[in-house]
């Protein structure tokens, strides 16, 4: 076939080849400014598109509780604040044994990135616990998904998050078999957005009534 | 993709101690809650609650997630999100006491 | 044309376009049946009219997927395919099936699965035809370079395949009928299909626009985190009716509203890098279809998908002519149009031609694409009425019907458009004029 090439195609193949992004141009990166956030710039489309879904499944659960204030109260009664404070904070410190992690990559310390790696991984099972001790307290009571609007919600909302603890915990574990300094980076950015996350659900659905 | 400083051990460690202490001042203030009580009793700890919540968001973000590298573009998105939860969930709380008036 | 193995495109290019015609007549006869209800009701009844329209245009959508796969996947790879001579099987075997379907229905020989309606032996045939193309087009990755395009295109085609085996499991129970049957109709077209249209569409970015490759690949992977972050869960807008938990609504509803996102994305892709390129290629026509194509596959999937997600909404208007102006819609903007942004494209490489037939070819996208958008207004006008009188009011279906007969009018006068318009493009993109002197071909280098 390249001998009946049209003259027309060359230029065209040419151009696809020669023109490539100057080097110092602001778009170097070409992630649209993605690259100027820590870690992979992937992990922030994710990031972006949980805050928005879990944005809207919390503004959802506000809209529909306008419509059934005390079916809502009369439900969330149910509910321990005190053990979703105590989750919260859990899960603040393992958010803060996740920065240590990546202060010791960025130190070079890769044993020591790999035991606060552990200890943040350890605290998010904690919380994992203390949420399935939650939903069997649920349960035994009766309650179920279909209990009411607002316990579905309750669950959708809360079990697409403990869903993301146990996506997180194989984030890090893969991070930590690798410990570079991008993969820790990425990793714990993962893992700062479910806790992120859990700092918004717990107030909206726990305690606002 | 940059090289990102991490913010200091001590940074670090103040964040967690403002986070979790606000995370047992909005337990405390959901304990004081009154029902039925006056407007601004049901009002007010639902403010407090959110403006607690968002402080916690807002200390995650800037300091580990890294945001207050980042250029103030990326600030005022995450801000706007922050916003429209707060503005959203407190709006929902007024609507829900005007309608009971 | 830079391999010799590219030259397998064309069965699927002609191939796709015979059914393409195919799909359009028995359209536009489908919407004869509207006005004349009568028409044709001894020989040809409704449903099977309706059953070669969707199910040619999936075959030929299909065809064309493997046809820009073969055409791409050498140029990427970087590599002549593993067996030309294999695909040309795979073509024919995927032919006959789709010949013999046909048949079938017209001799009332179906399953009755809507879009599934294929008899037994024919889905066993196009699960052998998907694996020939596996295996060729997996092997010729695997001995080439590796890109995102590729990488991308075949994932995509190999889910394509591995949902399809969904269409084998049919429940006796409805409402678990319907959920799997979902498990192809959706995350196909609101999944994995969405990876090939990316992937194509990032293809003919990076051969048009000239914009660097490492730039569009990024993109590339942006679109396609969104689209599954959206569309995965975006299933459960069709879980909202058919008996499946209550759940469903909240997830379908976020989720689903969302999936307009990557459509956007594509939008703003396709026109930023044109913008950006800032090169005119000479295949003009090729880059008005990629760039309607992110346009219109964005009005059609995402916007008017979104009118009607809301399960609040939904509740009223799910069965009516709401879905059937988005189905349409939906399918030209997003699929149809991708397919023949590929077909204008790699044409002319393929029969060894400057781009040919460029006025003809854009005059078709213009009469075709305008007359799928009349026809999605009537659509969308004949489903409010019919929501309001029949959802709303009560009235009886049929009596709703007379009321929106108007509508019906000028859908099928918007098919006979679009038939002509079809025709239009067909013939710019088959017959190939006469070859000019040289020179012609060279003072267009020069413009």
């Amino acid at each position: 076939m390249k001998g009946d090439k049209n003259t027309v195609d060359c230029p065209v193949r040419d151009v696809a080849v020669d023109i490539a992004a100057p080097e110092g141009d602001e778009d170097t990166g070409g992630w649209g400014g993605l690259e100027f956030l820590p870690g992979h710039p992937l992990i922030w489309v994710l990031i972006l598109s949980e805050l928005v879904v879990f944005g809207a499944f919390l503004l959802v659960f506000s809209a529909v509780r306008i419509m059934d204030p005390a079916g809502f109260a009369a439900d969330q009664l149910h509910l321990s604040p005190l053990a979703g404070g105590i989750n919260t904070i859990i899960l603040l410190t393992s958010g803060l044994c996740a920065v240590f992690a990546m202060r010791a990559v960025e130190h070079g310390k890769l044993l020591s990135c790999r035991v606060w790696l552990g200890a943040t991984a350890l605290l998010g099972l904690v919380f994992l616990i203390v949420k399935l001790l939650e939903y069997g307290a649920k349960i035994d009571a009766g309650i179920t998904i279909d209990t009411s609007t607002f316990f579905t919600l309750y669950f959708l909302i809360t079990g697409f998050h403990a869903l993301h603890v146990v996506l997180g915990l194989g984030i890090l574990c893969v991070v930590g078999i690798w410990p570079s300094r991008i993969n820790i980076e990425t990793g714990t950015a993962f893992w700062h957005m479910v806790d992120l996350i859990w700092v918004l659900v717990f107030p909206v659905i726990y305690l606002v009534r | 993709m940059m090289e990102h400083k991490t913010v200091s051990a001590r940074t670090a460690t103040w964040v967690w101690g403002v986070a979790s202490t606000a995370t047992i001042l909005a337990l405390a203030a959901t304990f004081e809650q009154v029902p039925g009580g006056a407007l601004i009793a049901r009002f007010l700890p639902v403010v407090i609650i959110m403006a607690v919540a968002s402080t916690k968001a807002w200390l995650i973000l800037r300091f580990y997630l890294g945001l207050r590298n980042a250029q103030g573009s990326w600030t005022g998105l995450f801000a706007a999100f922050l916003i429209v939860i707060v503005v959203g969930v407190v709006f929902a709380q007024a609507a829900i006491i005007l309608i009971d008036q | 044309m830079k391999y010799q193995s590219q030259k397998v495109a064309l069965y699927y290019i002609y191939g796709a376009l015979t059914l393409f015609a195919a799909q359009i007549v028995f359209g536009v006869v489908a919407g004869t049946v509207y006005v004349f209800p009568n028409f044709l009701s001894e020989v040809l009844p409704f449903n099977v009219i309706r059953m070669i329209h969707t199910n040619a245009l999936i075959v030929w959508l299909l065809m064309g997927y493997f046809g820009a796969a073969y055409y791409l996947l050498p140029e990427e790879c970087e590599t002549e395919i593993h067996s030309p001579k294999l695909a040309i099987i795979q073509f024919w075997l995927f032919m006959a099936a789709a010949l013999a379907a046909v048949v079938c229905y017209i001799l009332g020989i179906h399953e009755g699965r809507e879009f599934l309606e294929q008899p037994l032996p024919i889905k066993v045939a196009i699960v052998v035809v998907a694996l020939i193309f596996l295996y060729n087009s997996t092997l010729t990755l695997l001995k080439g370079r590796k890109t995102a395009i590729s990488n991308v295109l075949i994932v995509g085609l190999w889910f394509v395949a591995l949902l399809f085996l969904f269409a084998f499991y049919n429940p006796a129970n409805l409402s678990l009928d319907k959920m799997y049957w979902w498990y192809v109709i959706h995350l196909w077209v609101e999944g994995v299909w969405e990876l090939i249209m990316a992937s194509i569409l990032a293809f003919l970015m990076i051969k048009m626009t000239g914009v660097d490759r490492e730039v569009i690949e990024k993109w590339l992977y942006v679109m396609v985190s969104l689209s599954l972050f959206t569309g995965i869960l975006g299933t459960g807008h069709h879980y909202l009716w058919i008996g499946t938990p209550g759940y469903w609504q909240w997830i379908g509803n976020v989720f689903s509203t969302l999936e307009i996102v990557p459509f956007f994305a594509m939008v703003v892709f396709c026109f930023y890098m044109v913008w950006k390129g800032g090169r005119e290629h000479p295949n003009k026509a090729a880059l008005l279809w990629a760039l309607g194509c992110s346009v219109m596959a964005f009005f059609g999937a995402g916007v008017w998908g979104f009118m009607h997600t809301i399960s609040s909404i939904n509740y009223y208007s799910h069965g009516t002519q709401i879905t059937a102006a988005h189905g349409h819609l939906a399918f030209y903007g997003a699929y149809v149009m991708l397919n023949l942004a590929i077909f204008t494209y790699a044409l002319p490489y393929l029969r060894g031609r400057a781009p040919y037939n460029q006025q003809l070819n854009m005059w078709g996208f213009w009469i075709t694409t305008s007359a799928m958008a009349f026809m999605t207004f009537t659509l969308t006008f004949a489903g409010i009425v019919q929501v309001h009188l029949q959802r709303v009011l009560g009235m009886a279906y049929m009596e709703v019907q007379d009321q929106i007969a108007l509508f019906y009018w000028m859908r099928l006068g918007a098919g006979v458009v679009v038939l002509i318009g079809v025709t239009l493009i067909i013939w710019s993109l088959v017959v190939v004029p006469r070859a000019r002197p040289a020179t012609g071909a060279v003072r267009q280098t020069g413009k």
